[in-house]
């Protein structure tokens, strides 16, 4: 049973306004627990990049996005397991006012140097995941029912479409990283602006974080690494759809494109 | 009655040792944090302290903010910006930390290393200059008694780079300009003098690997606190 208290190093975090509403922190676990996740991570990725899909392995996986990557399940033992756990989901959903669903997406990310920059967007996304009575924590399963599109041999009534409602980017590995090395996370005004121009730069520094609702104005994208690699673990909870609906209006949903 | 607290402008003050600054000296000054590419780790106007696991509780830092400005301090026009800022909102200036700083190690032969000198300089000298000298010009020189009353003081953050020669590191453009900020720390000592200003410089090893973080804040509060003026202190270890 994970319990934060026993594992933040700290509670003040930095609740900042602008260019959209977000969280920050850094030294965010105790030493201890972040180094035994920085060694578990270290040891998946030390089997390798691949250029394809595979599964348990950090791949080429995103389309369009200069990353390899690839996605937590349950069988993940902690520390990792903490970003699929209930208390870190209720935290993340207190923290924006959103209503916890038991629909979480958890995996990392790891830029090679010199990956391109991302591309603007802002993760105010509906996805799909299979039903699930009661409050266990659920992942998607693309067997069952496809995370972007809900194609799959579920019925309607056994799956359900959901909305990102906050996200959070979790920087480790990143040892030595210094202002001027890029791979930040950007932060911008708006889906137009300069990708390589972010209002706000969220460095990627070891143990620290960054986390914010996902609205149909958090635009955000990483930007280019020069000196060293980037890798982080990036958590996504999910709203009701019909919060999402109600807080955005359903226009603003940013539908995956086929 | 509330005591006004003394007006401090801290430059770099989202790096580590403007963080720690801030930490540690949030009660004591009114800080104004000035930052360039990311926002100081602190509360702010801007920004508030909340506690992850019970984001109602009242955290009581909220209320000792620094007030913070984004500003290039190698772009001339965003210091006469900056300092009509802070004098227009504090009214006054008691203390000017200049700890921003930008670093690039490599050799003096290396394909790029020449033309990294000029940016370097802006920021760790040209930068301090000009804000030592607009504050001056825009507050200081009006009531050269009033710089006394109020113990009014500049304090540079140079490095022993400044000092010394550490060989085969690629410290030779951050070592000139932290030698220029040196030398700069005399002149400016003297001829803020009559205007009754003090002016000083701390001079660390590398910290928090070689000397401890607080050493330098120990340093940097020891000057604002005495009536030293043209001095330099270096910190390092002996051993």
């Amino acid at each position: 049973m994970i319990v934060l208290e026993d594992i933040l190093a700290h509670r003040k975090w930095l609740r900042r306004s602008w260019p959209f509403p977000h969280v920050v922190a850094r030294n965010v676990f105790k030493a201890e627990f972040y180094n035994a996740m920085a060694r578990q991570l270290q040891q998946l990725l030390e089997q390798g990049l691949s250029e394809t899909p595979v599964n348990g392995k950090f791949s080429r996986n995103i389309s369009g996005y200069d990353a390899y990557g690839t996605g937590f399940n349950q069988a993940i033992p902690e520390p990792i397991a903490v970003f699929l756990s209930k208390p870190w989901r209720d935290m993340m959903c207190a923290l924006f006012g959103i209503t916890p669903t038991p629909y979480v997406f958890a995996g990392t990310h790891h830029h090679t140097v010199g990956s391109e920059n991302g591309f603007i967007h802002n993760d105010f996304n509906p996805v799909w995941f299979p039903l699930l009575p009661g409050d266990h924590i659920q992942i998607p399963n693309n067997q069952l029912c496809t995370y972007k599109t809900g194609d799959g041999p579920l019925k309607p009534s056994e799956k359900v479409q959901v909305v990102r409602g906050a996200v959070v980017i979790f920087y480790l590995l990143n040892d030595g990283w210094q202002p001027g090395d890029g791979g930040e996370t950007g932060l911008y005004t708006s889906a137009r602006s300069n990708v390589s121009e972010p209002a706000l730069r969220c460095p990627p520094e070891n143990n620290s974080l960054i986390m914010y609702e996902c609205t149909p104005y958090s635009f955000h994208s990483f930007v280019t690494n020069h000196r060293q690699p980037r890798t982080s673990i990036i958590m996504w909870v999910h709203r009701p759809l019909e919060e999402a609906i109600a807080a955005f209006d359903e226009a603003k949903l940013e539908r995956w494109k086929s | 009655m509330e005591v006004m607290k003394r007006v401090c402008v801290l430059t770099g003050a989202s790096g580590l040792l403007g963080t720690a600054f801030i930490e540690r000296f949030a009660d004591q000054y009114q800080i104004v944090a000035v930052y360039n590419q990311n926002p100081v780790h602190y509360a702010t106007q801007e920004q508030t302290f909340v506690d992850p696991l019970l984001p109602s509780r009242k955290i009581p830092e909220n209320n000792g903010a620094v007030y913070s400005i984004r500003a290039d301090v190698s772009n001339p026009r965003e210091i006469d910006a900056l300092i009509d800022e802070v004098v227009s909102r504090f009214g006054r200036i008691d203390l000017l930390v200049n700890a921003a700083a930008y670093r690039v190690w490599s050799h003096l032969l290396d394909d790029d290393a020449i033309n990294t000198a000029e940016d370097v300089l802006k920021v760790n000298v040209l930068g301090p200059l000009r804000l030592s000298v607009g504050i001056a010009n825009r507050f200081w020189r009006a009531d050269p008694e009033a710089n006394v009353e109020f113990n009014r003081n500049i304090i540079n953050v140079s490095s022993t780079a400044g000092m010394f020669v550490y060989p085969d590191l690629g410290q030779g453009i951050y070592a000139m300009s932290k030698a220029a900020l040196i030398n700069l720390t005399y002149h400016l000592a003297s001829d803020f003098w009559d205007i009754g200003i003090r002016v000083n410089a701390v001079a660390p090893d590398t910290f928090p690997g070689r000397i401890p973080t607080e050493s330098v804040l120990e340093a940097i509060n020891g000057f604002d606190r005495s009536d030293a003026t043209g001095q330099v202190l270096p910190l390092y270890n002996e051993t």
